[in-house]
């Protein structure tokens, strides 16, 4: 590279980095031969926002992400990372801080190295990168390490050298594919709280792809669901979660009762005959049925068919009279003594709390 | 514990390895003969034959010749055999079989055949006897060592690290530089090793193409022709070590090139 053409580079990104960007996916579609990854997808990230790209395998959620980061290109639409269109910049001029599934740390460097690797990179004077490295690896808490060898880390010690190493440069914009799934149940808990502190405290804009709903609920601001590589539904947790649009969205975020309006009439027999029209579905949470003592009149019947102790909740198979299947979810701390397999218990449920789903 | 099949098969490792070294058993101790014809055992000792070999042209120039020409044909499998390997990762499927196929060829083919058509082709455009054509033929046959080394512990890579360091900020030929070959150095340096050896050993192919100038396996081989004196005891004796050393060193650097990445 000239010197000429480096100078343009360091203030192309100079002048990205002011701050956090924006992220403008606009009717991108990436199809390889007959299969479409990515089907006409448009999402807008705002600056400084963390959005998860949640959905099943096979949905398009790396395929996304690469086209961010400029591993892929669309076959058609435009991606924009704050005002620019970036679909002709090579990966390495787009300024993006990237984690990846398998780390991706270089085997040959020291945790030291790895970190300064981007500011290096970016021609960073000596004396900066060390305080720099310094600062961001006592932000992940390995301040200690910075001699060691990758391999003679352990997993999650190694995920944090990948998130030092991804937010050293301070990048408007941060990707993660899978970036914790391959760590166990308790080290992902930790590493989650780890990347929750580091956005607040950097600003970052974040697109984090995952397919585990609850690692997605903990830590977005909003989760575009994804399925075919079209988005199905753009919100916050709470409101994915209490209001899901579609059958889809209500299964896979979190586990839901859905009760059909059309055949057999299941919804009027639980006492759900309020549903809007063209409403195809309700959508039931198990933590919305309640049992009330027998003594109550009203409700509806149902026979217990399993009883699963889940911890701090019972969860409960039922059947109503209509042959409807039910899951509840029951906090333990109830009065109710514990039905028997096989007994009939009385439920109720209040119409607001199912949510009408149209397709 | 020492069950019976365990002796035994103790007792068979140590038959292969009598008979593999028997060779070098009766050679290594004629090279230190002090008599003027090879025989064995010796009747009297010395480094006679290893003076005579380090003080006579004919020997150190066929040496020199040898090395000259393994230096730079495995230099040159090398170069074109890691780049290939790297080549290979980006072409799909069917593609890839076949130029595989091609680039490992060389290793199946018997030297003759190679020495034949080589010698042939140099004819028509009048390079026989020519150091370069050897050079090049054997960088041919040390190329499917090379792929087959530098590609077992390219699958080891990560083939994400090279795309980590685009993203930070690397130029395609600095990521490759940067992240692609560190890795993969104990697998190329072994890689280098092994086409060394290939040419240095190599006689047919050069008895065809070296007819004025003799490589040290050619200088060897017209020497037992005429009269076996143990000078070539001493020459075998010699390059036996420094060929195990160099092995050794090899396959050391090919094992640890091969395992898994730290990384992962
Ligand atoms: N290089 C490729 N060549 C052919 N098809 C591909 C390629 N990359 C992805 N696909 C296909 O595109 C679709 C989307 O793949 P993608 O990797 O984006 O899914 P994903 O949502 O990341 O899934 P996962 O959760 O399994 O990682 C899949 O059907 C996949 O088979
Ligand atoms: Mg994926």
């Amino acid at each position: 590279m000239t010197s000429m053409s480096l100078m343009t580079v360091t203030s192309e990104i100079g002048a990205m980095t002011q701050g956090r960007a924006p992220i403008r996916f606009q009717n991108v579609s990436r199809a390889f031969g007959s299969v479409v990854a990515l089907d006409d997808f448009c999402l807008d990230v705002k600056a400084g926002e963390f959005v998860t790209l949640l959905g099943p395998s096979g949905s398009g959620k790396t395929t996304a992400l690469n086209i961010v980061a400029g591993f892929d290109r669309a076959t058609s639409g435009e991606v924009f990372i704050g005002e620019r269109a970036v679909g002709a910049l090579p990966p390495e001029r787009r300024n993006v801080g990237m984690v990846f599934q398998s780390f991706a740390l270089f085997p040959h460097m020291s945790v030291f190295e790895n970190v300064a690797f981007p500011l290096r990179m970016r021609k960073v004077a000596a004396y900066e990168v060390r305080a720099r490295v310094e600062r961001t690896l006592e932000m992940v808490q390995l301040g200690g390490y910075a001699g060691r060898r990758p391999g003679a880390l352990s997993g999650g010690q190694r995920q944090r050298v990948a998130l030092a190493r991804a937010v050293v440069a301070e990048p408007p914009v941060l990707l993660m594919d899978e970036s914790l799934s391959a760590l166990d149940l308790k080290l992902r808990e930790d590493l989650q709280e780890e990347v929750r502190r580091l956005h607040r405290t950097l600003g970052t804009t974040i697109i984090f792809v995952t397919h585990d709903q609850g690692e997605a609920l903990v830590l977005s601001d909003r989760i575009a669901l994804m399925n075919h590589g079209r988005l199905c539904q753009l919100d916050t947790p709470t409101t994915l979660y209490d209001r899901p649009a579609s059958r889809f969205v209500a299964d896979f975020i979190g586990r839901t009762n859905i009760v059909p309006i059309d055949a057999g009439d299941h919804a009027a027999a639980i006492g759900l005959s309020n549903a809007p029209d063209g409403a195809v579905a309700l959508s039931l949470r198990p933590e919305k049925l309640r049992r009330q003592p027998p003594a109550f009149g009203g409700g509806f019947e149902a026979i217990v068919q399993d009883v699963t102790f889940k911890g701090a909740a019972t969860e409960f198979r039922l059947q109503t009279a209509s042959g409807l299947s039910l899951r509840m979810s029951e906090a333990r701390a109830t009065a109710l003594a514990l039905p028997e397999i096989g007994q009939t218990v009385r439920l109720n449920v209040v119409p607001e709390d199912a949510t009408p789903l149209y397709e | 514990m020492r069950s019976p099949t365990r002796i035994l098969a103790g007792l068979l490792f140590a038959l292969a390895v009598l008979f593999l070294f028997f060779p070098i058993l009766i050679v290594a101790p004629m090279s230190f003969s002090g008599d003027r014809f090879l025989g064995f055992p010796p009747r009297s000792w010395g480094l006679t034959w290893y003076q005579t070999y380090f003080s006579d042209p004919g020997w150190l120039a066929a040496t020199w010749r040898s090395l000259r020409i393994a230096s730079l044909a495995s230099l040159i499998a090398t170069l074109v055999g890691t780049a290939s390997v790297v080549g290979l990762a980006r072409l799909s499927g069917r593609w890839r079989a076949g130029v595989t196929g091609m680039l490992l060829a060389p290793a199946i083919v018997p030297n003759v055949i190679i020495a034949l058509g080589v010698f042939m082709l140099a004819l028509r455009f009048g390079t026989t006897d020519s150091e370069v054509t050897l050079i090049l033929a054997h960088s041919a046959i040390g190329l499917p060592f090379v792929v087959m080394i530098v590609g077992a512990a390219y699958r080891q890579t990560d083939p994400m690290l090279e795309k980590a360091a685009r993203v930070f900020g690397a130029g395609p030929l600095r990521a490759f530089w940067t992240a692609t070959v560190p890795p993969l150095a104990p697998g190329i340096l072994a890689a280098f090793i092994f086409a060394f050896f290939v040419s240095f050993d190599e006689l047919v192919i050069a008895l065809f193409l070296m007819g004025g100038s003799e490589t040290l396996p050619v200088r060897i081989w017209n020497d037992l022709r005429f009269e076996i004196n143990p000078t070539i005891a001493a020459i075998s004796t010699f390059f036996v070590v420094v060929t195990v050393l160099a092995m050794t060193l090899a396959e050391v650097l090919r094992i640890r090139a091969t395992r898994r990445q730290g990384s992962n």
